[in-house]
């Protein structure tokens, strides 16, 4: 009898305890809304400096290089809507794409209207730093780290 | 193949591990395929549990919290309702937990097939649902083999391999029966796993969600051998051999082994 009653209540105690606890926590999807401004580019694997260092920032020229075939076309500013639309917009022109978030709120899904669709993983998602990485299958330079600031909510 | 015997044979676990550890290594494949996360990799979860902690990304770390504990959940549910049930009805005792594992597959390829938002909370509710009928088929493969068959413990499997390997080494070894038995087992079920997976992938690009209709009939397969095995051939067996009867003075007459 005892037992019959000790496993439904911790079980119980433990669900409500943990329902309780995730309601306090802000989903990654309310967290992500707002704008964001790309503050830089970091390579993982980068150049060799003269000093015998490494320059982990991507240079303009790369950088143009690396984003000829993707949808985050030269974009500065990243606003994320809670209708699950992004705008980004800087020196190109202005694009809306859609966004999603999958796993455990961990990668980020950017697809454009002909189902082109890119995946970020989200190392980092505070109040006003946004860290992605990206993998851009160039295998000599490795992940891409961009790093974002909170322009507004 | 899902009851659990007296002595059960290397052949029935071969039997079982193949075909559970085939539908685990499509459903692990085809939830990292739609939702980015394993469903039958709970090391793994552990890890990431311990790396959001360290991070201090709590709403994470609860998420993954509640996936490994509705691991653990699926793993009670078949343990309860076998040792609760085996004594009056065997079979039924050992074929719920499959029929519930199935109903948990079916929910998530028919939600996904018809109303899926690809929201974050939806992504977390399917993933939970694939984790608890994963946990609920290792529980239940792992309780009546004895522990022999866990089709979801690959970290387990790829250890006893390897030692087994090395024990092989000595002809003392070698010449065991049950060592050859348990080796076979592993590679069986290791190979079942890779191949469930690759298969995934695979039919994935072709029949995209219909995936979780495909496993649902590997496990149908495996409810339904048994059932072959114990009702179909016990029901034959009664017609085909009525010398087996016992006719008793003024009663009506009754079967030997019934």
């Amino acid at each position: 009898m005892k037992t019959n009653l000790t496993y439904p209540t911790v079980f119980a105690v433990v669900a409500g305890l943990y329902l309780t606890l995730l309601s306090l926590q802000p989903s990654p999807e309310f967290s992500i809304l707002g704008e964001w401004r790309e503050v830089s580019w970091e390579y993982e694997k980068g150049d060799s400096l003269l000093d015998g260092s490494f320059d982990y920032r991507v240079t303009d020229h790369i950088k143009a290089q690396l984003l000829s075939n993707l949808i985050i076309h030269e974009a500065e500013i990243w606003n994320f809507a809670n209708t699950e639309t992004l705008e980004m917009s800087g020196r190109s022109a202005t694009q809306s794409l859609v966004w999603k978030l999958k796993g455990r709120g961990n990668i980020l899904q950017i697809q454009r209207g002909d189902h082109a669709t890119e995946y970020y993983q989200i190392q980092e998602l505070s109040e006003d730093r946004m860290v992605l990485h990206f993998n851009f299958d160039m295998q000599v330079r490795g992940i891409v780290k961009m790093t974002f600031e909170r322009i507004n909510t | 193949m899902i009851r659990k015997y007296r002595n059960r044979t290397n052949r029935e676990n071969v039997q079982l591990g193949a075909l559970t550890a085939f539908s685990a290594g499509m459903v692990n494949v085809i939830s990292v395929i739609i939702f980015f996360a394993f469903t039958s990799n709970v090391t793994g979860h552990f890890a990431i549990l311990a790396g959001e902690i360290s991070k201090g990304n709590w709403y994470q770390a609860l998420v993954v919290f509640g996936w490994i504990g509705l691991f653990f959940l699926g793993n009670f549910t078949s343990n309860i309702i076998v040792i609760n049930f085996h004594k009056e009805r065997a079979y039924l005792a050992h074929a719920l937990p499959i029929v519930l594992e199935i109903c948990c597959l079916l929910a998530v390829g028919t939600y996904i097939q018809y109303f899926y938002r690809e929201t974050l909370l939806e992504t977390e509710l399917m993933v939970s649902l694939m984790l608890f009928a994963m946990g609920i088929q290792n529980g239940l493969t792992a309780t009546i083999s004895n522990a022999a068959v866990k089709t979801t413990h690959l970290t387990g499997l790829t250890t006893d391999l390897g030692i087994l390997t090395s024990m092989f080494t000595k002809k003392e070894f070698r010449e065991k029966p049950e060592l050859r038995d348990k080796m076979k087992l592993l590679l069986t079920i290791m190979t079942s796993y890779l191949a469930g997976g690759i298969c995934a992938g695979y039919i994935y690009l072709t029949i995209a969600y219909n995936v979780f209709y495909i496993v649902c009939v590997f496990l149908l397969i495996v409810i339904g051998y048994d059932f072959y095995r114990t009702k179909v051939t016990n029901f034959l067996l009664e017609k085909r051999q009525p010398y087996y009867r016992k006719v008793i003075k003024d009663r009506r007459p009754q079967l030997s082994n019934s």
